[in-house]
């Protein structure tokens, strides 16, 4: 049986979620709180030593790198196919998953620690703080940590990531009036990677993902929410976000 | 039409030099003198907006993101096969190819850069290129996590952080090479040319990183794929003086 160990269906985590579930193939659910910081937590770092979610353990091997576990899935099991047959179609899908996690998912997460991690880890207990950022096993990650922690972004840096996510929707929105999915004629890993991050920016980013501005990406949406898979997918999270894409299914659907 | 606006046998430009080769297509190759800011020439922004080097032309087809030719490469000419076609062997292809791009990428750029490149420049050469890059009408600002690990790092020394990452892929390299001939299964893929094209200045760069005492598997590949006809006939192709060095402006 196929193991995934990951927490919400959003953004990294999400991926291959969405992903199984659209394949139509089973799997064990480990639910890994990062509000928590469970994805450091020794048990954990026995099943992936970098301590990032997410997790697939499957034909004996642990699989981590969640843009391209998801080509992995797509190959490794029967069911319909995500991935477009020609190659200039295969390279824009790959292209939108890249730019999603070098330029747009960091983006993100910047807001995201603003107006909720940093509030909150800045509420703990400075002792039981560092130790937990000292069992980060990944220098790159101790280092965002720390700085995040020490220093609040300046508005310059928050500046700097709202423009990229609104740069990204009219990026989406340009691509989605020509073609009806973001690497060409059919629903695709693109679409699966990119809507893992940006399926709540009408909440999230109300002034840059709206329906007249964005119309194109709003429809994207609509259709994305409307799949069964997508419903299976965000009725497994726990946290406000899944019950939130559950309403957005709702409200789609009205 | 197959064409390559290319630079040096470096690099990116290697990668697509060589698998181009290995697949035995016929190509027109365009030299882009990144020295010389060719990549910020308005025309050339017109195929690539951020001044990517090297981007393919390919049927109508404009591909411009260097770091995903190799795979595209592969889908679009499959035979002679370079990579695994099973979905764990293909996963391990694209991990190796992420990994070493982003371990490896602008780390031996910027060491080559440092090393190399600028003290082979006089002080008013070198006043004079700075002012030119200052200057680039395009510039990718790092984004939200990238750029707060920047910052932490330019505090510290950028260059020793630089060869810190540098030993930690190569030496995840020799502990792969240590119980297999390549990166990925039994045979040579676009893994290894990727790799290649980063770890084969190292020799010359940092010889107490990678040499015959301490990375014995590590030289008999790079070794092994440097004798390939397809990577003689790339790196064949510099138009700079041999020991200039090709390493272009991190």
């Amino acid at each position: 049986m196929l193991q995934l160990y990951t927490w919400d269906p959003n953004s990294n985590s999400g991926k291959p979620i969405f992903m199984l579930k659209e394949k139509g193939v089973d799997f064990d659910f480990h639910y890994i709180d990062l509000l928590k910081f469970e994805q450091h937590a020794p048990e954990y770092l026995k099943v992936n030593p970098s301590g990032t979610v997410p997790t697939l353990v499957h034909a004996g091997r642990s699989l981590t790198e969640s843009s391209i576990l998801c080509e992995y899935i797509d190959r490794a099991f029967p069911g319909p196919s995500f991935t477009p047959a020609d190659p200039a179609q295969r390279y824009r899908m790959r292209l939108w998953c890249r730019d999603v996690d070098t330029k747009y998912a960091p983006a993100l997460s910047v807001l995201g620690w603003h107006m909720f991690m940093g509030p909150m880890v800045r509420k703990m207990d400075p002792d039981e703080l560092k130790r937990r950022i000292d069992r980060i096993p990944l220098k790159e990650r101790r280092i965002a940590w720390s700085t995040a922690i020490k220093s609040t972004f300046t508005e310059e840096q928050l500046q700097g990531a709202r423009d990229r996510v609104a740069q990204w929707v009219r990026n989406m929105d340009a691509c989605l009036e020509r073609t009806a999915w973001l690497a060409g004629p059919t629903y695709s890993i693109a679409d699966i990677v990119t809507f893992a991050n940006a399926y709540a920016l009408p909440v999230s980013q109300p002034q840059a993902a709206n329906r007249d501005i964005a119309p194109h990406y709003w429809e994207w949406l609509r259709r994305i929410y409307a799949r069964p898979a997508i419903r299976a997918a965000f009725e497994m999270g726990r946290t406000p976000l899944a019950a939130r894409a559950l309403e957005m299914i709702r409200e789609f659907a009205a | 039409m197959l064409e390559l606006h290319h630079w040096e046998p470096a690099g990116d430009s290697l990668k697509a030099l060589v698998c181009l080769h290995e697949k035995e297509r016929a190509f027109r190759g365009h030299y882009v003198d990144v020295l010389d800011f060719a990549q910020f020439r308005a025309e050339y922004l017109e195929l690539a907006p951020f001044g990517q080097v090297p981007v393919l032309e390919h049927d109508g087809a404009i591909l411009s993101e260097p770091r995903l030719l190799l795979e595209y490469l592969e889908d679009a000419f499959p035979a002679p096969a370079l990579a695994p076609a099973d979905a764990a062997g293909w996963y391990d292809a694209q991990e190796w190819i992420r990994y070493a791009d982003t371990q490896l990428g602008a780390a031996v750029n910027l060491v080559g850069w440092h090393q190399v490149m600028l003290p082979a420049m006089s002080i008013a050469e070198q006043d004079a290129f700075n002012e030119r890059l200052a200057n680039v009408p395009v510039k990718e600002q790092q984004a939200g996590w990238a750029a707060v690990v920047r910052d932490a790092e330019s505090t510290e020394n950028r260059i020793e952080n630089a060869k810190g990452r540098i030993r930690e892929a190569v030496a995840r390299i020799e502990m792969t090479l240590a119980t297999s001939s390549w990166l990925v299964g039994e045979a040579y893929s676009i893994a290894d040319i990727n790799a290649f094209a980063w770890v084969n200045v190292l020799p010359g760069l940092m010889p107490d990183g990678v040499s015959a005492a301490t990375t014995p598997g590590t030289l008999a590949w790079l070794r092994r794929i440097a004798e390939r006809p397809a990577v003689r006939k790339a790196l064949a192709t510099t138009r700079r003086a041999p020991g200039k060095g090709n390493f272009p402006p991190p």
